[in-house]
C-alpha cells in the first residue's frame, strides 16, 4: 500500500465509509476497522474471560466473523454494539465450553475491606483499596455469564441500557432485571465474606 | 419514622436507576425522602456505589505494543487464508470435509488443533505407510495433492485393501498390466520399512539406505527415467499403489483423524491434549510418547533442551541430522501448544525458531506435501507476529527452506 492509499484508509475515515467499502470486499477498509476497535473488543473479551489467550482467540474470532457477516450490517446502525454482540456471543460460548478458564472465587480468605470502605465514595482511597478491588473482581467473575455480561457492559463499558440490550440481543427490561440482580448478588457475596471474617 | 420493609422493596429500583443516572426528578425526590429516613437503604446505596467504584478501578494487564501492531494483520491473514488462497491438502482440510465447514467460533482453536492433528496424522501416516504409501503424490496424474479427490469422493471411496494384499497384487502383476497404468500412477516405496525405523536393507541389493533417498525413488519413476516396476522391484522398491488407492487411504486416515477430533471437541483443552498424546503413544509405541505441556511459561532453558512444564524437548538445530521424525513431531507439538497457550510468553521467539527448524528437518526427511504446507503456513504465521527484523528474516528464510523441498 502506498502513502496515498494509507492516507485513504487512515483512522480519519468514519465507520460508515469504511463499512461501506468493507461490504464491497475491501480488506484495507476492514483492516482500518479492526485497528480502530481491536482494543475495545480485546478488553471486553478479557473482562469476560480473564485469560489473555482466550481473549485473543475470541477477539480474533470476533473480527473474522464480523467480516463474514458485514454484508448484513445495516448502515446507520451502531458498529461497535454490533461488534460487541459478536464478541459477547463468542465470549459466552467460550465460557460455556471452557468453564475451567474462569478463575475460582477468592472468597474465604484475606481481610474485610468492603466494611471499611462502605462509608467511602471510593473504596480505593485507603490501603485496603487494592484488596477490595481484587475481592470485587473475584465476585464479578463468579457471577453467572448472563449476569456478568450485563454487569461488564454497564460497569466497564458504561453502556446505556439500550446499548446493552442491542449488544446482547435482549430487551431493556431484561437488561435492568439482570443488572439489578447482578448488583444484589455482588453485594450478597461481599457481605457474606464480610460476615465470615468478622 | 422508620420506613416499612415494603417501602424499601419499592424503592430498590430507584436505587439502581439512581446508580445508572436514569432517575427523573420525581424519582429523585422519592428516593431522597426515603433515604433520609432509612439507614438500611442508605447503606445499601453506599455499598452499591463502593462496588461500582471498585469495579471501575480494576485494571487489566496491558499486552506488549507488538501485540497491537500485529493484531489486525493476523485477522486479515486469517480472512485471506480462509477465503482466498487454496492451500494444498492437509489433515485440517480433510477434517473440514467430514465435519462440513468449520464453525467460525471454533476456527482459531481448530487451527491449532488441526496442527496437532497434522502432527499425529503425519506420524500415523509415516508409521503405517510402510510398503504402501508413497512419500510423494503422483503429481502428473492428480496435479496437486489437494486435488487427489474431493471430500465427497474421499468419503465415498472404498475401504482400502489391506496393505499386504496391495503389495502382493502389485508384485504378482506382470509388467504389461503395470504398463497400463499411467507412469504417474505408479509409485514406489521401499518395501516393509517404516521411515521411522532405521534402514537395515543392505546397500548391495540396491535398496535405498535412507529416507531421503527413498523419497526420491518415485520421482525418478515419474520423471520417466525408465524406472519400470520390474526394475524398481529388482532395486528393492515395490510398486505399491495407484492414485485411487491413495485417495482411499487418505479417506481412511481422514476418518481416523476425524474420529479423534470428534472426541476432542467434547473435552477440555487439557483433556484433549492428553488424549492426543495417548493416541499417538498407542500407535507409535512408548518411545514416541509425548510429554505434555500443561500451562504457563517455559520454566527453564538448558543448553541442549527446553523444559516446558513437565516435558523436556531437545533443542533443534537446522544442521542436525540425527533427529528422527518422531522426535521432530514431538518438538513441534510441544512448542505449538506452548505458544498457543502462552501467546505473550517472551520465550516464544525461541519457540518460533524451534518450530521452524523442526519443520525444516521434517520436510527434508519426508518430502511430504502436507508437512511442507503446514510448516510453511505456520512459520509464516509466526513471522507475522514478530517485529524483530532479524528474527522475522530468520523465520522467513526457514519458510523458504521448507518450501524448497516442495516437488522434490
Amino acid at each position: 500500500m502506498n502513502r496515498a492509499e494509507e492516507r485513504e484508509f487512515s483512522m480519519d475515515w468514519g465507520d460508515d465509509e469504511l463499512i461501506r467499502k468493507a461490504q464491497k470486499g475491501d480488506l484495507r477498509a476492514f483492516d482500518a476497522l479492526v485497528r480502530r476497535y481491536q482494543r475495545k473488543v480485546y478488553y471486553l473479551a478479557l473482562r469476560m474471560l480473564k485469560n489473555h489467550a482466550a481473549a485473543d482467540d475470541v477477539a480474533q474470532d470476533t473480527f473474522m466473523n464480523a467480516y463474514r457477516a458485514i454484508g448484513t450490517f445495516k448502515p446507520g446502525s451502531n458498529f461497535y454494539t454490533w461488534l460487541y454482540r459478536i464478541c459477547m456471543n463468542r465470549s459466552l460460548n467460550y465460557l460455556e465450553k471452557e468453564k475451567h478458564i474462569v478463575p475460582e472465587s477468592a472468597f474465604g480468605e484475606g481481610s474485610s475491606p468492603l466494611e471499611r470502605a462502605s462509608a467511602k465514595a471510593n473504596p480505593l482511597d485507603d490501603v485496603a483499596g487494592a484488596e477490595t478491588a481484587r475481592r470485587i473482581e473475584s465476585a464479578v467473575d463468579s457471577l453467572s455469564p448472563a449476569y456478568k455480561a450485563v454487569f461488564v457492559l454497564r460497569a466497564y463499558e458504561e453502556m446505556s441500557y439500550e446499548e446493552i440490550a442491542e449488544s446482547l440481543g435482549i430487551s431493556t427490561g431484561t437488561v435492568m432485571s439482570r443488572l439489578f440482580r447482578a448488583r444484589e448478588k455482588l453485594q450478597e457475596m461481599l457481605s457474606s465474606y464480610d460476615t465470615e471474617t468478622r | 419514622m422508620i420506613p416499612k420493609r415494603d417501602d424499601c422493596k419499592s424503592i430498590e429500583e430507584l436505587i439502581h436507576l439512581s446508580l445508572d443516572g436514569r432517575l427523573d426528578s420525581e424519582g429523585k425526590r422519592r428516593l431522597e425522602k426515603h433515604l433520609a429516613a432509612c439507614a438500611r437503604c442508605t447503606e445499601k446505596l453506599e455499598r452499591f456505589r463502593a462496588i461500582e467504584a471498585g469495579t471501575r478501578s480494576i485494571g487489566l494487564d496491558e499486552p506488549p505494543p507488538e501485540y497491537w501492531t500485529t493484531f489486525s494483520g493476523r485477522v486479515i491473514e486469517k480472512i485471506e487464508t480462509g477465503t482466498g488462497r487454496k492451500p494444498a491438502w492437509s489433515p485440517a482440510r480433510a477434517i473440514a470435509g467430514f465435519f462440513g465447514a468449520p464453525r467460525p467460533r471454533l476456527r482459531l482453536a481448530a487451527g491449532v488443533a488441526s496442527l496437532a492433528i497434522a502432527v499425529i496424522a503425519g506420524a500415523l501416516y509415516l508409521h503405517n505407510r510402510g510398503g504402501v504409501m508413497p512419500p510423494m503424490p503422483a503429481r502428473d496424474e492428480v496435479g496437486t495433492v489437494s486435488q487427489v479427490a474431493p471430500t465427497a469422493e474421499r468419503e465415498a471411496a472404498p475401504t482400502v485393501e489391506p496393505k499386504t494384499e496391495a503389495a502382493e497384487q502389485s508384485k504378482s502383476k506382470p509388467a504389461a498390466q503395470s504398463k497400463a497404468e499411467p507412469p504417474s500412477a505408479v509409485v514406489a516405496e521401499r518395501a516393509a520399512t517404516s521411515p521411522l525405523e532405521p534402514s537395515t536393507a543392505p546397500a548391495g541389493e540396491g535398496a535405498q539406505t535412507d529416507a531421503l533417498a527413498s523419497a526420491k525413488a518415485p520421482e525418478e519413476a515419474l520423471a520417466g527415467k525408465e524406472q519400470t516396476p520390474a526394475a524398481a522391484e529388482s532395486a528393492g522398491i515395490v510398486v505399491a499403489e495407484t492414485s485411487r488407492d491413495r485417495a482411499a487411504v487418505i479417506a481412511e486416515r481422514s476418518k481416523e483423524v476425524a474420529a479423534i477430533v470428534d472426541s476432542m471437541k467434547r473435552m477440555t483443552e487439557a483433556q484433549h491434549v492428553s488424549n492426543m498424546a495417548n493416541a499417538f503413544s498407542e500407535k507409535k509405541g512408548a518411545d514416541a510418547a509425548m510429554p505434555l505441556i500443561k500451562s504457563g511459561s517455559v520454566s527453564a532453558i538448558r543448553e541442549e533442551s527446553y523444559v516446558l512444564y513437565g516435558g523436556t524437548v531437545p533443542r533443534v538445530s537446522a544442521a542436525d541430522t540425527s533427529m528422527t521424525e518422531a522426535v521432530l513431531l514431538n518438538v513441534i507439538h510441544q512448542w505449538v501448544l506452548h505458544i498457543k497457550r502462552n501467546p505473550l510468553d517472551p520465550e516464544n521467539g525461541e519457540g518460533y525458531v524451534q518450530v521452524a527448524n523442526a519443520y525444516y528437518l521434517l520436510a527434508r526427511l519426508t518430502r511430504d506435501e502436507a508437512v511442507i504446507s503446514q510448516g510453511s503456513w505456520l512459520v509464516q504465521e509466526y513471522a507475522d507476529r514478530v517485529d524483530d527484523p532479524e528474527l522475522k528474516k530468520l523465520l522467513l528464510d526457514s519458510k523458504a527452506r521448507i518450501e524448497s523441498f516442495r516437488g522434490k
